[in-house]
């Protein structure tokens, strides 16, 4: 049952119940209370004299507090509840639960309280895989507390469950018996503490308590204070009002601030079960922030390379120089089953990074940050040819090295059957997909002008611009589909076969600026063609590709992400038109998910569904598709740092009307932008897609 | 048989300059548990310039370690992170200071140490 759960989070702990409140989970299911990867409790039942409550309403207050309003299931609607209960649970470090029970009698009644509580101790991997725990349980009781401990060698886990009323403690739970006068009130505070044993400080007790619910995010800044400091949206089109600020309130629930960020914080990937440090997501995420929220960004590039990988491990996929993929702190990780401590199979985090750096730098001037990352910018860079050319054709390319445990798809698009030909067959690995060569080629002419602005290194700059000239001369040979009009998705093993479906990643092509000035129009020809374009953005994979599939997670589904950075691509090349139709069919999906974009959409044409069909996953809110409206927002502006300005160069579709953007932070200080929808989306599209004479990027 | 703990503080010391320490300034005590008395080390970095002595004094940051876990992370036969995760390697300080320290530690070799069937992945030695 996925319908109806309420979930709650601070940081990497959250709550995953259903709508009373109560967690009942299996091994396999998705609810309890987790924290670093773990669950502390996998069975929380409120039960009155031995009955279960049923919901009248639920409210999640703010990300990490909620409120049950029940009453005791009298299995009929005729008879009037002689009671209520109000249950509110705030998560952090545990979670503290205030319980009140109501009298709506005249009479006095005697009651039997009763939470119901237990801890498997699962590993998040375990609950995605079903695997059996090799540790053994204990169960202590400390007067009235309730102590749940795992153990397996020296790693302990400990969940201890206590009240402020009195209270009989037995290994299954808490019991309470209580008088309760004629409409009268009777309530208590129940904390649970999460403890890990020798990591991290030790905790005693929950982060909230009674008289305590201000949101105290690790982080620095309050939800108010990151509201207000980031920039004000006003316009005439009402949704995108609510879409910016569900952005920056799920933007601000997202933040995680690792072990080792200081106190400061980064976007974690997804809620829930992504609450850690991808180097992927937390660098898309950052990117699409930066006009909003530049800190992010500062932060995810330190904690990364903080991270850096330094030597060579086949089990972790590591390499030096080489960006993390994915963290993770749980028993499995601990034990070397799992290769998250931190997992680096990901190859395309690396020349994002040195991207990130330089993209950052372009709109904060914070030159001291470029100055601290210096070796780690240098590192990342040389991994592309050193570590990353696999198939030594002078190319990125993937193949894990961990074959057990590691991941096949080492970019962005990760399913087994992501990359395929046009006649649905799968390359062999490695595998060279064509956005990372654009990677490696706008982190090159990223890292050089930071060599020449900052390092003072012109040699490394000189050599880094050749380098990125020859790439990009030798990709529009290498992936260029002549007849098609098209880059390749990839090369396959041998280093030279196209794989030759059409697919999205042409759109981040014209992101990285490696597409040759007079290949983008037929590139974008395709993007915004009737194989690609559904109306409310670019698929992933075309029409008519022998793997098509509307629904099929990479093959054919909308990604919110993927579009916001193909508008940016097509803004370089100087196709606004373009970019407002994509930032306007995305920005009216949003309006139909309330604000609130899913990862991924169904690509079925827009004229057919009328509306966006959501792609069923586990993540709600998702950091990158919670970005997609802020980077989609600065491209229908134009906004792009010059020097120490911030030009401006709207390109607004007319739906929205009137648009202000004000106090957009930078090295400016704080600028306004303000724009007058002029681009008119829906009228005859493929008329102006084919129109030609555009200014071209680069 | 070889003392594989003494064997990494003895490398660390004839190392001299670590470059991905540069940047780095801290003290560092290891306090390793070896049948029944605590041997220690001190490590003082200064932007990447190791320092090492046998014995005690005040560290910013202490790790501690019975000397048969620590010969496992000392010899590259177990990653630092998944020590300090299962508890056989605690730090007292900033926990940053542990990722920076991961960069001493030599290449993984050998298959990793696990329990049970559920071992994973292979390596490349």
């Amino acid at each position: 049952m996925v319908a109806n759960l309420v979930r709650i989070l601070d940081g990497n702990t959250f709550v995953v119940s259903d709508e009373r409140g109560d967690i009942e989970a299996s091994k396999t299911d998705p609810t309890g209370l987790f924290s670093y990867d773990m669950r502390f409790l996998s069975t929380w039942v409120l039960t009155v004299n031995d009955l279960r409550l049923n919901a009248l309403s639920t409210d999640d207050l703010q990300y990490f507090e909620a409120r049950f309003f029940l009453v005791p299931a009298t299995g009929t609607v005729y008879i009037d509840p002689k009671l209520s209960v109000i249950r509110e649970r705030a998560v952090g470090l545990g979670f503290h639960e205030e319980l009140t029970v109501l009298s709506h009698s005249d009479e006095a009644a005697d009651l039997t309280i009763r939470i119901e509580a237990a801890a498997d101790f699962a590993d998040l991997f375990e609950v995605k895989d079903a695997l059996t725990k090799i540790g053994t349980y204990d169960t202590r009781i400390d007067g009235a507390s309730l102590v749940l401990g795992y153990q397996r060698e020296t790693f302990r886990r400990e969940t201890t469950i206590s009240a402020t009323a009195p209270a009989t403690a037995d290994e299954h739970g808490l019991t309470f018996k209580v008088t309760l006068e004629p409409h009268g009130t009777w309530t208590t505070d129940l904390n649970v503490v999460t403890s890990l044993g020798g990591l991290g400080r030790r905790v005693t007790e929950t982060k909230y308590g009674r008289t305590n619910r201000k949101a105290r995010p690790d982080m620095g800044k309050s939800l108010d204070e990151w509201i207000n400091d980031a920039p004000h949206l006003e316009c005439d089109w009402d949704p995108l009002k609510t879409t910016y600020r569900r952005s920056l309130v799920d933007l601000a629930a997202l933040r995680f601030s690792p072990l080792v960020a200081g106190g400061r914080s980064l976007p974690a990937a997804g809620l829930p079960w992504f609450m850690t440090m991808f180097g992927r997501d937390s660098i898309f995420t950052s990117l699409q922030a930066l006009p909003f929220a530049p800190e992010l960004a500062e932060t995810t590039l330190r904690v990364l390379g903080e991270w850096q990988g330094t030597r060579r491990d086949d089990f972790r996929d590591e390499d030096p120089g080489r960006i993390l993929h994915e963290m993770r702190y749980g028993e499995m990780a601990a034990f070397e089953e799992r290769p998250h401590t931190p997992y680096y199979g990901s190859v395309d985090a690396t020349p994002l990074y040195v991207i990130l750096l330089d993209e950052y730098e372009r709109w904060t001037g914070d030159r001291g940050l470029v100055k601290d990352l210096e070796r780690e910018a240098r590192a990342a860079i040389n991994w592309i040819d050193q570590y990353a050319d696999l198939m030594g054709n002078g190319y990125i390319s993937y193949k894990r090295r961990n074959e057990k445990t590691g991941l096949e798809n080492q970019s962005w698009k990760d399913s087994w059957n992501s990359i395929s030909y046009a006649d649905g067959r799968l390359p062999s690995f490695p595998r060279a997909t064509c956005e990372l060569q654009g990677y490696a080629y706008d982190a090159k002419l990223r890292g050089a002008r930071l060599a020449r602005l900052v390092w003072k290194d012109d040699a490394y700059a000189d050599r880094l611009e050749k380098e990125a000239a020859d790439l990009k001369r030798r990709f529009n040979r290498d992936f260029w589909l002549a007849d098609r009009g098209y880059y390749a998705l990839a090369l396959d093993a041998d280093g030279k076969s196209q794989v030759d479906s059409l697919a999205s990643n042409n759109g981040l092509l014209l992101w990285s600026g490696i597409v040759d000035a007079n290949k983008a129009q037929s590139v974008v020809d395709h993007l915004m063609g009737p194989r690609m374009w559904s109306g409310w953005g670019v698929r992933t994979l075309a029409e008519g590709e022998g793997r098509y599939n509307p629904v099929g997670y990479h093959l054919g589904t909308v990604w919110p992400f993927d579009n916001s950075f193909i508008a940016w691509g097509l803004r370089r090349y100087g196709f606004k038109e373009e970019a407002a139709r994509i930032a306007a069919g995305i920005l009216e999906a949003a309006e139909v998910f309330g604000g609130r974009l899913p990862e991924a959409f169904g690509g079925y044409e827009r004229s057919v569904t009328r509306y966006p069909v959501k792609y069923p996953t586990a993540c709600s809110p998702q950091a990158w598709s919670t970005g997609a409206p802020l980077l989609l927002l600065r491209t229908m502006l134009g906004l792009e740092p010059l020097g120490d300005h911030l030009v401006v160069d709207p390109s607004l579709p007319a739906s929205i009307g009137r648009l202000e953007l004000l106090d957009i932070p930078g090295r400016w200080g704080r600028q306004d932008a303000f724009a007058r929808g002029r681009v008119h989306v829906h009228a005859d599209e493929r008329a102006k897609a084919a129109r030609k004479g555009r200014a071209h990027g680069d | 048989m070889a003392d594989v703990t003494a064997d990494f503080f003895d490398d660390l010391s004839k190392r001299g300059q670590e470059p991905l320490l540069g940047g780095t300034r801290t003290t560092v005590r290891f306090d390793i548990d070896d049948a029944g008395h605590t041997d220690r080390w001190l490590l003082v970095i200064r932007d990447g310039v190791l320092d090492v002595t046998h014995g005690t004094g005040d560290a910013d940051c202490v790790i501690h370690a019975s000397k048969a876990d620590f010969d496992l992370v000392a010899g590259g036969r177990r990653n630092p992170m998944a020590a300090a995760l299962r508890g056989t390697l605690t730090i007292e300080g900033d926990p940053r200071l542990m990722v920076r320290l991961q960069r001493l530690f030599p290449d993984p070799v050998g298959m990793p140490e696990v329990s049970g069937d559920r071992a994973v992945g292979k390596r490349r030695s």
